[in-house]
This record gives structure tokens, sequence and C-alpha cells, in this order.
């Protein structure tokens, strides 16, 4: 907007293209030395400013950073190096037949480091997970502690993983990152289905996300996205567009019209939202399901009831498909606006299923005045969903500012969190250190080590705000399948607490907040909202069921004393459960979960038979596929929770016999010298 | 709207295409990094050598017009800025042999493949065939500069009336832009043309070969090379250009096209 518009960005003083750790850690005491500001800069597809240059300062760039590999195909990991561009990673695996499964629509513009560093999601994260989530470790670089292995096996200070993810290089800088891979999906469904409100459709979707069924995609469009994008409609072949576009296109031939065909009506945004409205009917709901084809089928029968059940008509393969090609054609879209004149972003919040309709009336009404709004809800989770705001308008810098100010301001008053996968930058400084709180002081207990002079990236992601104290955490209703409770609570005092609400902890970990992200699957969520209270200040963090309002400091605000937490948990109902005997039987566990399959119980017995169960509409079905990927039948056997492991823990062979859980990167034993 | 200004407001998802981006690691390499600084220097706030240097980082090859969903026309651009910015090279030097009606162009490389490969060669082709070593540099780069006939001139009179035989691309694109009558060795010996740089999605013409790039960007063609080494695996059967580039960068296993199909012929024999 600012280049349109003729304002100039501010231009670095020198770039630095260092082509390892070592020299990156040069370049980071030397601007130490000489007082200068490091910017780490990836490939610039941020929209929040985070790697927005400084006048004067140094930019990192770290596209030198090209190593990818080794892969491991025993622990399904890959280790890849932060300037890698994202598509060419998932082209290095796909040749391999894996994928990473994070696909954001900047994936062809954007780097691996990038992703790291601002918390970034994609397309089909309710499967695969956010990319924290497939971050098991990395290489960081800071100038007060040097180069570090963070997490992962062999690797220290885990717990910094927390931070340095969506940290946007004020910390330090990610040189290299140690991710989950899973094998290419071998069968992908995908479908439309069209519901007569946004209400209905967000009911279906919150069903679906809590059956335990873990679908790759499910994308609402609200009327205005449905009507404008038409997207329930096949899409043209050959590039040709209907006669008012063909009209438009011919009009804008003549000199002078092209910068007010889209200004004009732009420049009146309540009147263009009220035709909207009017024109709009309907929404649409794109769900989509990708795996091994046994697991694929035994979820869709129940997938299908219930998006039927919910009111969804049927609209077939074609705008699913019609999705999955122009999923990376967004940012092309913004183009043409700010071409003819006008002002086009995004936002991206999210909260939990009872806040998300009221969050999304409340910003449509914020940003009405200043531009057209349209919404998709782009990614789903069992506790909540993300609500992705598209606007286009008209005006100067004011214009826009006003707009992000007043939208942030409903966010922030109706319970949501600022930023779902957009990371914090500049643009959301403000709104995420408000939404931190009292927390940023974990941030900066931590800056204090790894960067003492401020040298990395300033006046990004967390700034100075006046001391507020959180509001009283929201009521949870029971259709966000959450439950709180204290983090000091026992196993058992939880399950009782689920127990007298009619519900089941979703993962039964031994310690509230589970053992750290690299000891678990991606998918296991031990926790989403911790309060606690910091000095004498209230504060809530996790207002959403997944967040990129800068780094997560939840941990480290549940080690406060009297912390609480909100934990998923599922509701009673279907449950299936079975036992065989097998050898290996860690190894047999290993190989169910890396064909797709997210038991609620797997585990082996004191006898050495191997105990698998499932939940939700599917679990019969699910646990066929289980019993025919063991090779024969599993013994029927009564429904019964087992602990998840916590605290320290390492990986080890499966034959070990200290083995107490596995998670997809393989099988875990306690860690006896941190315990 | 213009290509430039189009490409200067677009989040540059070009990048990902570009092989010179790629292989380079620049930021000043991204076709729409490019378009950027060709706006900056005409609005007065960048140099013209910056952009000078940054319109030879093209290599012409189109990626990012395929990729683009709007398909922006950027390299026809900086094809056109080229022609603007850069002088034409001299004319290259030709000595051409003066037996036989057909040459077979050799690469350094394949004239050490020696007698064996002409005669190989002159058997396909049924009648006697002279070497030429011809300029690796040709002038492929030059076809765009405004003084291009007059390099294509020099050609076409160095080789007048004789029927060419080549395994190079760049010899062959320029033997072509001259209406010399030449025929690609793949074609000749009846096989599928050679995949260029060796993708699964088929031929990119892009192997950094012009001089302007090489020239300016030894480094960022040395990275091209191992980037698509390390993406594709080692290869065989490469246009002779596409081979000695890799070569050049220093990637392992790469096999020309013209070693494998000779080896191929002797072995048989």
């Amino acid at each position: 907007m600012d280049a349109w518009q003729g304002r100039s960005s501010p231009l670095p003083g020198r770039v630095a293209w260092p082509v390892d750790a070592q020299q990156v850690l040069a370049v980071l005491r030397e601007a130490q030395e000489q007082g200068l500001p490091v910017v780490p800069y990836g490939a610039g597809s941020g929209v929040s400013g985070g790697a927005r240059g400084v006048e004067g300062a140094v930019t990192l760039d770290t596209k030198a950073l090209q190593g990818i590999g080794p892969l491991d195909d025993d622990a399904l990991t890959v280790r890849c190096e932060a300037g890698v561009n994202g598509q060419h990673l998932e082209d290095w695996l796909r040749a391999r037949g894996y994928t990473l499964g994070h696909s954001p629509s900047s994936i062809w513009c954007s780097t691996v480091g990038g992703w790291a560093a601002a918390r970034g999601a994609g397309q089909f994260s309710s499967l695969y997970g956010v990319f924290e989530d497939m971050v098991l470790g990395c290489t960081f670089v800071s100038p007060g502690r040097g180069v570090v292995h963070v997490g992962g096996e062999g690797g220290e200070h885990g717990r910094w993983l927390d931070q340095i993810l969506g940290s946007e290089g004020r910390l330090g800088v990610i040189t290299e990152v140690l991710l989950r891979v899973r094998p290419l999906p071998a069968r992908r469904w995908l479908r439309g289905y069209r519901f007569a409100s946004v209400a209905s459709a967000l009911d279906a979707m919150r069903r679906l996300m809590q059956a335990e069924l873990w679908p790759s995609v499910v994308r609402l469009y609200d009327p205005v996205d449905t009507r404008i994008g038409g997207k329930t409609r096949p899409k043209k072949e050959g590039g040709q567009h209907g006669f008012v576009r063909r009209w438009l296109e011919a009009a804008e031939r003549l000199p002078g019209v092209r910068r007010r065909t889209l200004a004009l009506p732009l420049a009146l945004p309540r009147l263009v939202n009220e035709i909207f409205d009017g024109l709009a009917s309907g929404c649409l709901l794109v769900v989509g399901f990708e795996g091994e084809p046994d697991v694929v089928e035994a979820c869709l029968p129940s997938a299908t009831a219930i998006l039927s059940d919910a009111g969804g008509e049927d609209l077939g393969e074609g705008p699913g498909e019609r999705w999955f090609k122009s999923r990376h054609a967004v940012s092309f879209k913004l183009m043409p606006v700010f071409e003819r004149g006008g002002f086009a972003d995004t936002m991206e919040v999210a909260a939990p299923w009872s806040r998300v309709e009221a969050l999304y009336e409340a910003v449509r009404a914020a940003v009405r005045p200043y531009a057209l709004v349209m919404a998709h809800m782009s990614h789903a989770y069992p506790e909540g969903s993300c609500i992705y705001f598209s606007f286009a308008g008209k005006g100067d810098r004011d214009v826009y500012d006003g707009l992000w100010a007043a939208a942030q301001e409903a966010v922030l008053a109706a319970g949501g969190t600022v930023s779902h996968h957009h990371g914090v930058g500049q643009l959301k400084a403000k709104a995420a250190s408000i939404e931190l709180g009292a927390a940023v002081a974990g941030f900066h207990e931590l800056a204090a080590q790894l960067d003492p002079e401020e040298v990395c990236n300033p006046g990004r992601v967390v700034v100075a705000v006046d001391a507020i104290e959180a509001p009283a955490a929201w009521p949870l209703a029971a259709s966000d399948g959450m439950l709180r409770v204290p983090v000091a609570s026992s196993l058992a005092e939880r399950q009782a607490l689920a127990e007298g609400q009619g519900v089941e902890l979703m993962w039964p970990f031994e310690h509230t907040l589970g053992p750290e992200r690299w000891n678990r699957s991606r998918w296991q969520h031990p926790y989403t909202e911790v309060a606690a209270t910091v000095g004498d200040r209230r504060c809530v963090l996790g207002r959403g069921p997944r967040s990129a309002s800068g780094p997560d400091l939840r941990r480290w605000l549940g080690d406060r004393e009297g912390a609480v937490a909100a934990v998923p948990t599922v509701p009673l109902g279907h449950r299936w459960c079975g036992r065989t005997r097998a050898d290996a039987p860690w190894a047999r566990a290993l190989e169910l979960l890396r064909a797709g399959l997210r038991p609620a119980v797997l585990h082996v017995d004191e006898d050495g038979a191997l105990r698998v169960g499932f939940r939700g509409p599917a679990a019969e079905a699910l646990g066929a596929v289980a019993a025919a990927r063991l090779g024969g039948e599993l013994e029927s056997v009564p429904y019964e929770v087992q602990p998840l492991p916590s605290g320290p823990m390492r990986w080890c062979d499966p034959s070990d016999p200290r083995v107490v859980t596995v998670c997809e990167q393989g099988a875990l034993r306690r860690d006896e010298e941190a315990s | 709207m213009s290509a430039i200004d189009t490409c200067s407001l677009c989040p540059r998802l070009c990048r990902t295409a570009c092989p010179v981006a790629t292989g380079a690691a620049r930021e000043a390499a991204v076709p729409a990094q490019i378009a950027s600084a060709v706006l900056a220097w005409r609005q007065g706030r960048l140099p013209e050598e910056v952009v000078r240097r940054a319109v030879t980082s093209c290599v012409d090859c189109g990626a990012c017009q395929d990729l683009c969903h709007l398909h922006v026309p950027l390299p026809e651009a900086l094809s056109a800025l080229r022609r603007e910015l850069h002088t034409a090279p001299a004319p290259p030097t030709l000595t051409v042999p003066d037996a036989g009606h057909t040459l077979l162009a050799v690469t350094p490389r394949e004239e050490a493949l020696g007698e064996g490969y002409r005669a190989a060669v002159q058997e396909a082709v049924g009648q006697p065939v002279g070497i030429w070593r011809a300029p690796l540099r040709l002038g492929e780069g030059s076809l765009e500069h405004a003084h291009a006939q007059g390099h294509l001139d020099a050609v076409r009179a160095a080789v007048a009336g004789r029927r060419v035989v080549t395994s190079h691309g760049g010899v062959e694109a320029v033997l072509r832009a001259a209406d010399v009558d030449v025929v690609p060795l793949w074609e000749l010996v009846g096989r599928p043309p050679p995949c260029g740089c060796g993708t699964a999605d088929g031929p990119l013409s892009c192997c950094g070969g012009r001089a302007p790039f090489a020239v300016q960007h030894e480094g960022d063609a040395r990275r091209m090379g191992a980037y698509w080494a390390l993406r594709d695996g080692p290869r065989t059967g490469l246009d002779s250009r596409c081979a000695s580039h890799l070569r050049a960068s220093g990637v392992d296993g790469v096999v020309s096209f013209a070693e494998a199909w000779l080896k191929e012929v002797t072995d048989g024999s």
C-alpha cells in the first residue's frame, strides 16, 4: 500500500548474507558492537511487518541457509535450514515419498525459517497441525548465548522452543529446524456442502472436529465470500470469464477508467456491504480427508452423516476441487485491488467455539464502515476455529490504520486472539502485547539472556503497553470441549472433574501440561488456555484454540502458583477397544500411528498385549482398520483410559524394555537423569 | 498497467519458480524484486547500474510467467530492458573448416571424445562430416541486443550453405536465429529431446549460460547448479549446455546426451 501510494519503505544500511550459523553469530555480534539493529529476512511474505526494514539497520537475509536433509525414514523427520523456500522443501520431500503437510497459501513465497519464527499454519492444519506442531527442535543463534541446539533429541533448553517459535526474530535467528514429516497421502477426498447460515455451518464444523475423525480440511466461507468467489460453481476452463467480467475488462481498456472501476464503489463501503448482504445466500463448507485409503474410508460415513444431519446440502466434489486448484491464488487477488486504486488486506483471528460467531459479527461490524468485508473459517480444531477476514477499501494510511485499530479492539473485546497464523510483526504488536498481558515478563526473562542489548528485530511482537489486567476468564460452554482444571491437579482429580461434567479428558496426561512438544504426537495438545496471576495482575493466555500472537508463554504461565489450564475433553459416547498379543508390540503400535490412526488408547499391557482404543462415531470402523493392519482379529475388551506419560522423556528403540509410550517419531522412555 | 508496475505490487510468489532466484538464493534475483528495482530506478531511488545488473539475472526461461496466476509477461519486459540498457558484445570470430557439407559443432569436452564421435555422427548423417569447434558463447544473449542483427550476420556468413549438427542448445538457438540449417543431435539420431535442466516437469531452458549472467554472477551459477543437483539428483542425457554448466558448478555424475549416445553406439558396435 505504501509503495502504491508513493511512500518509500525504509532502506537497510547493509545486507548480510550468512551461509551458516557461525556467520549469523558473527553478524549479530558485529551489529551489537556497532549498536545496529538486525532484521532477519527470509522471503518477506509476512503481512504483519515482522521483516519490514529499518532505516540504516542490518538486514540479515537467511536465504543462503539452503540445506535440506538428512531425511530420517525411521523417525519420520527431516532437517531443513531456515532459508529454504517452502515449496522447494515440499517438492524435495514429495520426490522422496513424503510431505510436510504444511501448505500455507504463501508456500511459494515464504521460507521455512519464517514459518517457524511467526508460528504459521497451513491449509491442512486440521490433520497435520500448525507449523509449530511440526517443529521438534531448532538451531538458534542469539547474541547472548551464541549457537544453541534447542529441543529435539540431544538438544538443550527444550522449553525455550515455545518462545523461540513466534518470537519473529526478537530473540535471535533460527538457522535450522528439525521437522516431522508424513508419508504422502494415498487418498484425498474433498467435497463441498452448502449451509443456510453461518451458525448452522459452524455447528457442523464443531461436531465434525469433535468427533475425532481428523479431517484435513474444514473451510467455511461466509455468504459474502461464497457469493463473491462464486465458489460453489465449477471453475471455468481456459481463463474464460463471464459476461460482466469481460465487459469490465473491456471498459477498463479506456484511458483513466481502470483506476476508478473498483475505487469508486470501495469508497462507499457501508453501501457496498449492504448490497452484498442482500445478494448473498447460503455459505459453502469445504471438507477434506486424506491419508491411507482404509483410514479415510473408515471416517467418511460418520463425517458425511454429521454434515447431513447438521443441514448440509452435498454439492459434490466440484467446490472442493475448485478450492484445491486455486488455493494459492488469494495472494494474486489482492494485487488488482491496489492496481485499481484501493487497498486490500486480511486478518486472521481465533476463538473457542462458543465465541466464534460473536467474534465474527463484532469484527464485521468494526470493519464495515471502512471496507467491504468477507470471511472464511480457514482452520478448525476440536476447541474452536480461526476466522480469516478479507477486506477491501479505499483511502490513505489513516483510513487503513483506523480500520485495523477498530478491528483489533473488537477482537480483544470479543475474547479472541488477534493473530491465528500471520504473526504479530509491527501491525499487531500493540494488540498482541495487550493479549499477552503480564505474561510478557516471561518473554523478557528469556530475552535478557538471549539478546540483552536488544539488537534483534526491535519494535516487533512485544512492545510496551499500559499495565493491563486480563478480564475474568470467559465462561466456557459445553460446546467448547474444554474443562478448566488446576495445573497442579493430579490426573485422578482431573478425571473426577471431567466425569462430573459428563466428559472424558481427551489426552489424559499424568501432568496437566503434558510432556514437551517433541515427546508427544503432533495432535496431542494437552491444553489451550492457561490463566494465572503474575505479580499482582491476572493473566489469561490462549484466547483461541491456536494462536500466533507472539511466543507461546502458556507453559511459562502454567508454572505460576495457582495456575489454571483449560484442557480438551470429549463427550462420553461411542467407544471401542481391543487387544491382541503381538511380537514387538510397541513397534506395532508405531505402525498404527504411522498409518495415520490416532487412537485414544495405545498401550502395552503388563502381559505384553497391545491395547488399542478409539472414541467417536467411527470408533468401531477405525478399530477394524487397526485390527486388519495388525493382521487379524482384536479381542474386544472394555474401553479403559490409560494415562499418558508426562515429564522428561527420551526417544529409544521400540524394543527397549523401558518404553512407556510412543509418538509419531518413535518410542519413548522416561529420562531418569533429567527427572 | 505495465508488467513492471504490476509485479512490483505482487507478493512475489514467482520466487519459488525462478531457478536463478532459487539457485542464487538472493533477493535481488527474484523476478518481482527485479521489477521493484526497475520501478525504484524510474522513481529516481536506485542508480541505473543496479538495474542493469538486476535485469541480467533473468535467463528468460518463462517459469515466473507460467506460475503467475495473472500470467504477467515480466520476462518480455525484462528482455526489453536488457536491450535498452546493454550494449551488444562484439561479434565472435568464427573459423570454420573447409571440408564437408555438414559440420559437427563440438564443445571442448565433446572435442575430447575424438574421432569416434565424428565417425558416429558421420554414420548417422550418411555423408562426410567436418568438426567445427564452435565458440561456446556464440552469443545467445546477444540475440536480445539492439545490434543482434550484425552478430547474426557474422554467424550466417561463417557457415553459409552448410548444415550444422549440434548437441548444444545455446549454439542451436543462435544458428536457428541466423537461419542456418541446424539439426540437433537428438533429432538426427531419432531420440526425444534432452530435458533441459532435467526437472520432472520438462525443459526449463534456463542454464544461465548467457554471457551477461555468467560473467556477473559466477557464484550464482555455481549455486544454481548445486541447487538443481540437490533437488533432482545425478543426471544423464542432458543438453551439452546444461551439462557443462552443472560440471562447472561442481556437480558430480553429469553425463551429456552426446556422451551417453556415443557410449551406447560404441558399446553396441
